[in-house]
């Protein structure tokens, strides 16, 4: 199975908790695809591996071959391409999508694509477990592009069960990431902000036909009902981990609760049971 | 007077973006416009509670629409679209909006000439009246792209009513990460505020964030928030900023009652006590030095 851990808001605790779960089935694939913050190595353990760059192709301009028409230009729906009316265009490369359809409407194959990095992919072993993590270059806003490179390389890995910790947010790069899921496990915490992102989260599962099921962190720290959520949208709270100051402490120091909490540990044990039982 | 534009960032999402950034509101004397760029999770107006005066669809970029009774399902499509946004299913091609770029390469690589453009409402842009000022924020459909451009049009809404009213502020709480939406809110902005936990992801992260800042071009500073959570890393944080030249704008302790007061949806300013006037003091020397 493959299993989604995102949010809508961030620091719910959706890496402490993908860790957690990694740790107590480390047969399973681990992938940080919050490749815009990616986490997740620090709390599992030393990294062994390799570093793949991740590349998008982007536009180029061979002035010998130009004849200066300007289809280029008029064609780009980004405007990348500036171009005056006379002379050559010029290409905006932080504008440049790469979406590769002005070297098909220039007459004379003037256009080629080169490639440029926007990203890598760490893939190896973590703490001894299987690993894979997206990284965004700083600077580049191909989030999603990092996102696609780090799956495709995980489906090399021939592993039946991953386990992936999302980016926060609703938007196109957390569903980058839950295209590939059998099913979400969102991590909310009972607060205002938490249950209004938990909100836009749930649309976007049931938008995406996506099974779906419930994480509440920090209980205590907040106390606000989510029982009309789950109602509304007929999912199911699979486990509560209460707030405790020595576990945010432990979090903060880089090493997982799951190793030092005894009562923390034990709940992730009955989510994995419920997950089993439920979904598989 | 110009007008001066703080944006509120942190790269680690959860340290703190949007409760900082009401509680600064809360003590700015000067006239000033807000706004909530973090628009696929907006939370801003949920401690502002806005009396909202205007409310329009955001369209942004449109998407690609087959014509299905003449798609004969060839699949080129398929193999020329760099965004993995149209598939051919059941042997037809099927667009999956959210994805889709609008960028034109199956309109102009379709044997059939079977695929147009059609408009694609992506989210709502709203304005609202609250105790401290007009809001403005948005809200993002579920799944959808385009966030870089909705912040840049949230962003111009702000800027035309600040010039409008002769307000000096705008402060713009920012989304998490480092990527199209955050870059959307930073780039040409007077001074980011970093905010950031003791936590090594938060340190990871803030590295990240302030990294950006530095390709934008906008001078920042950092604010520890929960410091007393870890002293250790706390000062950890110290001393990055230290070797690496950053301002330490001032740092708001871990209390129950400021969690308490955002449950409650009220904005913690009275919570954080005197840390808070000399943070925003501290935010204007350093912002009004750097520029």
């Amino acid at each position: 199975m493959k299993i989604a851990v995102a949010s809508g808001k961030g620091g719910t605790g959706k890496t402490s908790i993908s860790a957690s779960l990694v740790l107590a089935r480390p047969e399973n694939l681990a992938l940080d695809l919050d490749v815009e913050e990616p986490n997740l190595s620090i709390l599992l353990g030393a990294f062994e591996g390799g570093v793949l760059p991740v590349t998008m192709p982007i536009a180029r301009i061979e002035g010998s071959k130009c004849v200066e028409c300007g289809k280029c230009a008029r064609s780009c729906v980004f405007g990348a391409i500036a171009w005056m009316g006379a002379g050559f265009p010029v290409i905006n490369d932080s504008l440049c999508r790469g979406c590769g359809l002005c070297p098909r409407v220039c007459p004379t194959e003037a256009i080629y694509e080169e490639d440029q990095t926007v990203g890598e992919v760490r893939s190896g072993t973590c703490g001894g477990i299987p690993f894979l993590e997206g990284r965004l270059r700083v600077g580049s806003v191909n989030t999603v592009r990092v996102i696609e490179e780090t799956v495709k390389k995980a489906k090399a890995f021939n592993r039946t069960d991953w386990l992936m910790d999302c980016p926060p947010g609703t938007a196109c790069p957390v569903a980058a990431s839950l295209r590939h899921a059998d099913l979400a496990l969102l991590v909310t915490e009972p607060t205002p902000f938490g249950r209004s992102d938990l909100e836009g989260m749930l649309e976007l599962t049931a938008d995406m036909n996506i099974p779906t099921a419930l994480v509440i962190n920090k209980t205590g720290i907040g106390d606000l009902s989510l029982d009309d959520l789950c109602t509304r949208f007929g999912v199911e709270v699979l486990a509560r981990y209460p707030f405790s100051r020595s576990a945010a402490e432990c979090g903060a120091r880089g090493e997982s609760p799951f190793k030092t909490d005894a009562g923390w540990a034990e709940i992730t044990r009955t989510l994995w049971s419920r997950i089993e039982r439920r979904y598989s | 007077m110009s007008i001066r534009e703080i944006v509120i960032i942190s790269g680690k999402g959860g340290t703190g973006k949007t409760t900082l950034t009401a509680s600064l509101a809360a003590v700015a004397e000067e006239g000033k416009i807000l706004a909530d760029a973090d628009v696929d999770a907006p939370n801003l107006a949920l401690l502002l509670h806005p009396e909202e005066t205007f409310r329009e669809p955001f369209r942004g970029m449109s998407v690609a629409e087959v014509d299905r009774a003449r798609c004969t399902g060839c699949g080129v499509c398929e193999e020329s679209c760099r965004y993995d946004a149209i598939h051919v299913r059941d042997g037809k091609a099927v667009v999956d909006e959210g994805f889709c770029e609008g960028c034109r390469v199956c309109l102009h690589v379709c044997p059939e000439q079977c695929i147009s453009l059609k408009n694609f409402e992506r989210g709502t842009i709203r304005r609202g009246d609250t105790a401290l000022g007009p809001l403005w924020h948005a809200r993002l459909n579920p799944g959808g792209e385009n966030t870089g451009l909705m912040v840049a049009l949230l962003r111009k809404e702000a800027r035309k009513e600040a010039e409008a009213s002769g307000a000096q502020l705008i402060l713009t709480d920012g989304p998490p990460g480092i990527g199209c939406p955050v870059t959307s809110s930073v780039t040409g902005a007077d001074f980011a505020v970093i905010v950031s936990e003791p936590s090594r992801s938060a340190l990871s992260d803030l590295r990240r964030a302030a990294e950006l800042c530095g390709i934008l071009s906008v001078p920042f500073g950092i604010v520890v928030n929960r410091w007393n959570l870890s002293e250790e890393l706390t000062d950890a944080i110290r001393t990055t900023c230290g070797d690496e030249g950053w301002s330490l704008l001032g740092t708001i302790p871990f209390d129950v009652k400021i969690a308490e007061a955002v449950g409650a949806g009220r904005i913690p300013a009275e919570e954080m006590g005197g840390d808070l006037p000399e943070l925003w003091r501290s935010i204007q020397k350093t912002g009004r030095l750097k520029r």
